[in-house]
């Protein structure tokens, strides 16, 4: 891992690759380009390329995108990408900024501190940008500054997906493992059609699709539960129906008053929207959607050595010449 | 809309308590366990119940036989353990959960981790099963080994 950004050497491979393609002013390369250049050169095969290419550059994996994509690279929504032949790719300013401190024009900048590793499968979590990178400002004007009041100045982890994070937040900042549970962001809102919970945010690496997916396939679960703890016998139900039991479930009442769920996921945003029935519980229902998989997911974490120590380190580096955090702070702010 | 309808639905998002905002201020070293955190917590044993109900014979095995036993850590997914001959009428409630595999490619794998509405699921394919209980979960009677 580079101590300069906080980087992985897959991650700066491709950034290599894509400034080396790219060319000058900026121009984007074709993404084929980029991935013939990362296996000739870098030795890194395109199918991992492009897995680390759509994360560096996606704002629903990654609060700082490094690169700028042009074309289909997939969705939140868990749409699949274009074939690498009909996309292109840039650095975009970030990119930029993260290159320059490897070539040791600037000094370090805190990128591995904010995105944490947890989009590629690690522990750190992500870090809200502005507060990061505050709490090493602030750190490198009084080195005193005590564990506890910089973990009061880090706040919550920040998911990128919008996403909340609630746990064991002490156990993570002094160092242990600890078992977070990541869910989406959601609001109760008024309809005509009637009352709806909204969910917006997600946890990290999760398709808005699959949400919606696995909402419907509770609800039609518990249905048929409910059937039997009625003393009906839903199975010879679906026997006689055959290829209208779909039909007939969704007109059985709801035990957990879940009328309907509808993705109106966009280019705007994750948007699922459930709707309740007449007179249901709110508070009960968001009960039961967060307990839902993957509307709520179980992940461990960790800051090795705590997020005091982690702090410390950046600030340390970036005590040497901060140049590089000041450009990251003006880019972000 | 009418302002005492944009009102209930301010009074009702603050009495929901739901989204981004509700974090903000929370003391970092403060333990936060959200009221449906036991949802989740509790959801592999409801997919063993859904399994269950749905006639699978399977033994929960690993950290939900744990948390069920002795009440130890929640657990992260469910585990179970499934003698070859009983493949089929897993697989068949497998399917009334939505979640798809064949009975042929469970048992040439034998070790398969799935995703379900309830969370992730691994499924062992094992000639002899483990010593095992039967463990009572809201009417169900659920098959746990010994821990």
């Amino acid at each position: 891992m580079s101590e300069r950004t906080g980087l992985g050497p897959l991650e700066l491979a491709v950034l290599r690759s894509v400034s080396a393609t790219a060319g000058p002013a900026g121009r984007h390369a074709l993404t084929t380009t980029m991935l013939e250049h990362l296996e000739v050169v870098e030795g890194i095969g395109p199918a991992y390329g492009l897995t680390v290419a759509a994360d560096l550059g996606s704002s629903w994996r990654v609060h700082l995108c490094l690169l700028d994509l042009e074309g289909n690279w997939g969705s939140v929504g868990g749409a699949p990408p274009a074939d690498p032949r009909y996309t292109q790719v840039r650095l975009s300013p970030l990119g930029e900024l993260a290159l320059a401190c490897e070539e040791r024009r600037v000094g370090p900048v805190p990128i591995g501190l904010v995105d944490g590793s947890l989009y590629r499968g690690g522990k750190a979590p992500p870090l809200d940008p502005a507060r990061a990178l505050r709490t090493v400002a602030a750190l490198l004007e009084d080195d005193s500054l005590p564990d506890g009041d910089l973990a009061a100045m880090i706040g919550l982890p920040s998911l990128p997906s919008g996403g909340t994070v609630h746990g064991d937040l002490a156990g993570l900042y002094a160092g242990r493992s600890a078992r977070l549970l990541q869910s989406c962001a959601i609001t109760g809102e008024q309809d005509p059609g009637g009352q709806l919970l909204v969910i917006t945010g997600t946890p990290l690496g999760v398709a808005v699709e699959q949400i919606s997916r696995n909402l419907m396939d509770r609800a039609h679960s518990e249905k048929i539960m409910e059937q039997r703890r009625l003393g009906h016998d839903p199975d010879h139900e679906f026997q006689v129906r055959g290829l209208e039991a779909p039909n007939w479930v969704a007109t059985l009442p709801s035990p957990i008053g879940l009328k309907d769920v509808n993705d109106e996921t966009s280019g705007r945003g994750s948007r699922v929207v459930v709707v309740a029935e007449a007179g249901a519980d709110l508070d009960a229902l968001q009960g039961w959607v967060r307990g839902v998989w993957p509307v709520t997911v179980q992940t461990s974490c960790r800051f090795t050595g705590g997020i005091g120590a982690v702090l410390r380190t950046w600030a340390g580096a970036c005590r040497v010449d901060r140049s590089g955090l000041d450009k990251l702070t003006a880019l972000t702010s | 809309m009418p302002e005492e309808m944009l009102s209930q639905n301010r009074r009702r998002r603050n009495a929901i308590g739901v989204g981004g905002s509700r974090l903000s201020g929370v003391r970092s070293d403060v333990m936060l366990s959200p009221s449906w955190a036991a949802l989740v917590a509790g959801r592999s044993t409801a997919l063993a119940v859904e399994l269950a109900a749905r006639g699978a014979q399977v033994v929960v095995v690993g950290g939900t036989a744990r948390w069920l036993r002795a009440g130890s850590r929640w657990p992260r997914d469910l585990d179970v353990v499934v003698a070859e001959p009983q493949v089929p009428a897993l697989v068949s409630a497998l399917a009334q959960i939505g979640v798809h595999i064949c009975a042929a490619t469970l048992r040439e794998c034998r070790q398969v981790g799935l995703t379900s509405a309830w969370g992730p699921l691994d499924v062992f394919v094992a000639e002899s099963l483990p010593p095992a209980g039967v463990v009572q979960v809201g009417g169900c009677a659920l098959v746990v080994a010994h821990v």
